[in-house]
């Protein structure tokens, strides 16, 4: 029973996983030579680690450690400012290449895509592995940017596949081997089962991913539901999640945060960094034509504790100019007088089109449709004279960099922490 | 605690507790029923702390008592009994011991301390309403109910005294936020409600069981301030209000609507079915255009194609459009009983109020969506 295979098909389907090795690190080093084959972390700007190169990984620097801490451990590491033009650049560079091979690519993040190679080896005179080989050395040689590849029967496997071997990994599982993958996979490393899921599992004495799969299926649907009977087919090789080959054009949620040095004590400052942020959010959601009727807010303070609040509004809207009085009336959940903050973040959940707007009953449809009008005449004069050349007055309290869309490096108003 | 009861009469009292007693349990002893023996009657009562449920049965008591048991594995035993005569004892550490037939079987029980204290009492000023009347009134009103639970004040039906045509009586409102519709009818008596009181969705729910569960028999209701007390026959029914503000709902109701139109009801329901087979499944959103003597109702989706619907009507004035959710409509529409319905508008801003040809006594409302 334990060595018995979970199918004896070789390849039903054929999905590849690209997973880039340190992504931020490694366009770092390509962008400038000279980092190469040196330790170094990215997040300078945030003081915490958001990619740490291979060599650095290696002196034991993890993300999201604190840049102090890393200091501490290596001395010699080299810590740089986050540059999202270029990773976006090359993430779309990535994409590009894999769909030479073929067209069904799915950019699934900015450092990780899925592409379903099902009946391409007749095109390619290859077998599955050797594209893949192929793909990740055209990456190479092209990009210089190392990425881990796994090949296997559904999304699902795949990724548990090009997280197998790392960095510069190349893992291929044929239906007839599934098994063996999965008895060397622990349920916390299955794609969507987090510490709870995990946890839960283990109750059950379910340690490996092939301890779950040798379940009988009503068993993951009574513990887990929908989501549990998909993991189970995709984990034995029949696909329930399609690669989505359409470019991004839907939006499940719309995020801007913002770290600013030094952190700040100033409640008018910290306001108006996130009435930024919400002005940037707001933007992105009209340039796609959706309008948000559920936000979280969240300030960060120095120790890095934050708090986050849920607004939802009575009816969907896409202009900050309807959020910000409900912002302000509801700061002081976030803020409070002493601490430091040292970033403020928004996020637009349930997404909807902007045309066809229900209205509500209780609220003025004009006062939503006046602020509307609002912000395209924003959008307009932005178009026209640049970004910056008209925003909200609450950001005048951002100083001389009111009108900057980046960050700020040195807020000038009083009370500001040194 | 034993006794001898039928089954039938055991099967009506846990009938009821079936869809009261929680299934997410998070106190174990809301999944059990309470059941109580005095000299001659058993009583059997759930609740999950929002609804309760208490039922009076005739029994043959040796000894009272009481205990409290699963009420969904109780119910499926005693369904499955050979025999119509039932022997229920009580044995140490709360174990009940059922005797039916040549069948015995041997099931774990709780303390009955456990069980939350409810109050059934019925205070004096109970009215009893005839049951048609509640089960049209919730008909009518339920659809409008909002299911977002961060809108907790919506998710019920907000009830109020208020003299209908000169007589005492009584209305049901509820809304989403998008819609609203009210029906008021008149009551026997007047009621004490000295301001309104939002029941629960799941309150409304277990009331129109109630109301709907056969015989002539008027239901009588009594609200205090936190809960409302609803008894028919042996059953007594107890559900927590809301305890939230309900949107001041009056002041949105246009006073000055320039624009009427008068449809067939019928006709409008299939024009409004048809247009929705093409209408995205997330929004139902159509346009509907009026213009002198006629109606269209055309929306277009991307994924399916387009639909152009046109239907008479009775309407003198300037042709405009409006974007409306076709469900919101259907819904409505439905529970009207007259054969014409009566719209009455503004513009495309501004709710569109709905009427019945003839029941004075209900109002609905509709608010656009943008085009």
């Amino acid at each position: 029973m334990k060595n018995e295979p979970l199918t004896i098909r070789r390849w039903p389907r054929a999905i590849l996983h690209v997973d880039a090795d340190s992504f931020f690190a490694s366009v770092e080093q390509t962008v400038n030579p000279e980092l190469k084959g040196k330790p170094i972390v990215t997040g300078a700007e945030r003081g915490i680690v958001t990619a740490a190169s291979i060599e650095a990984r290696a002196l034991g620097i993890s993300r999201g450690m604190s840049l102090s801490e890393v200091t501490a451990r290596c001395p010699q590491c080299l810590l740089i400012s986050s540059n999202f033009e270029n990773y976006g650049l090359y993430s779309k560079a990535i994409f590009n290449i894999l769909r030479r091979y073929t067209p069904d690519v799915e950019e699934y993040s900015i450092d990780e895509a899925f592409a379903d190679l099902t009946g391409t080896r007749r095109m390619h005179h290859k077998s599955y592995i050797d594209i893949a080989h192929d793909i990740q050395n055209t990456i190479h040689t092209e990009l210089d940017i190392p990425v881990s590849v796994g090949v296997s029967l559904s999304k699902s496997l795949a990724k548990l596949c090009s997280k197998f071997r790392k960095p510069r990994g190349m893992t291929c599982v044929p239906g007839y081997l599934i098994h063996e993958l999965l008895a060397r996979t622990p349920v916390g490393s299955i794609w969507g089962v987090g510490h709870n899921t995990e946890a839960l599992l283990k109750k059950h004495s379910i340690k490996t991913a092939l301890d779950f799969v040798r379940r009988p299926l009503y068993f993951a649907e009574e513990l887990l539901g929908k989501v549990g009977v998909d993991l189970w087919q995709e984990l034995r090789g029949d696909v329930r999640y399609g690669v989505d080959a359409s470019a991004k054009q839907t939006y499940g949620s719309i995020s801007r945060t913002r770290t600013f040095t030094p952190p700040s004590s100033s409640r008018d400052y910290v306001f108006a960094q996130l009435i930024r942020n919400l002005e940037y959010a707001m933007a992105k959601a009209r340039r796609f034509g959706l309008a948000t009727s559920r936000l979280t807010v969240y300030a960060k303070q120095q120790n890095f504790r934050s708090t986050a609040i849920e607004l939802q509004l009575s009816q969907p809207s896409s202009s900050p100019l309807d959020v910000t009085a409900l912002l302000r009336e509801h700061f002081h959940h976030i803020f409070k007088e002493g601490h430091f903050y040292r970033a403020t973040g928004v996020t637009l959940h349930q997404l909807t089109p902007q045309s066809g707007t229900q209205f509500s009953l209780f609220e003025d449809p004009m006062r939503s449709l006046k602020a509307e009008s609002a912000a395209q005449a924003m959008d307009s004069i932005t178009a026209q004279f640049g970004p910056g050349s008209v925003f909200l007055a609450e950001r005048l309290h951002l100083g001389c960099h009111a009108t900057s869309n980046k960050a700020s490096p040195l807020p000038t108003l009083e009370k500001i922490a040194v | 605690m034993e006794i001898k009861i039928t089954k039938s009469e055991l099967l009506s009292g846990l009938f009821w507790t079936q869809s009261v007693v929680e299934r997410k349990v998070t106190m174990p002893v809301l999944s059990n029923a309470l059941l109580e023996a005095t000299p001659k009657t058993l009583t059997i009562t759930a609740t999950d702390l929002e609804v309760g449920v208490r039922s009076t049965h005739t029994a043959d008591v040796a000894t009272p008592g009481k205990v409290t048991v699963h009420a969904k594995n109780l119910y499926e035993i005693i369904r499955q009994l050979p025999d119509e005569k039932v022997k229920l004892t009580v044995k140490a550490n709360h174990w009940v011991e059922i005797v039916s037939g040549k069948s015995r079987f041997k099931i774990v029980g709780m303390s009955a301390d456990e069980f939350p204290k409810l109050s059934f009492s019925e205070g004096k000023e109970v009215q009893s309403v005839p049951t048609d009347t509640v089960l049209e009134m919730i008909s009518k009103t339920a659809y409008a109910m909002s299911t977002d639970e961060v809108r907790y004040n919506l998710n019920g039906i907000y009830c109020e005294a208020r003299d209908v045509e000169g007589k005492p009586g009584i209305r049901f409102v509820a809304t989403d936020g998008h819609r609203m519709a009210y029906c008021e009818r008149p009551t026997p008596g007047k009621f004490a409600l000295p301001k309104g009181v939002i029941i629960p969705r799941k309150g409304v729910g277990e009331l129109k069981r109630l109301c709907d569960s056969g015989g002539d028999a008027p239901v009588s209701l009594y609200f205090d301030g936190k809960q409302l007390v609803a008894a028919r026959g042996a059953v007594t029914m107890l559900v927590r209000l809301i305890d939230g503000q309900f949107p001041p709902y009056e002041q949105v109701i246009p006073k000055d609507l320039p624009k009427v139109v008068t449809a067939d009801r019928k006709q409008f329901i299939d024009s409004l079915k048809r247009a929705s087979l093409v209408a995205s499944d997330m929004s139902h959103a159509v346009k509907m255009t009026f213009s002198p003597g006629m109606i269209e109702i055309s929306t277009t989706n991307p994924d399916v194609g387009e639909v152009h619907e046109e239907m008479a009507a009775t309407y003198k004035g300037e042709t405009f459009d409006v974007g409306f959710n076709a469900k919101y409509f259907l819904d409505l529409l439905a529970v009207i009983s007259d054969e014409s319905v009566v719209m009455g508008l503004k513009n495309n801003v501004s709710p569109c109020v709905i009427r019945s040809e003839f029941d004075r006594g209900f109002l609905s409302m509709v608010m656009p969506r943008r085009l």
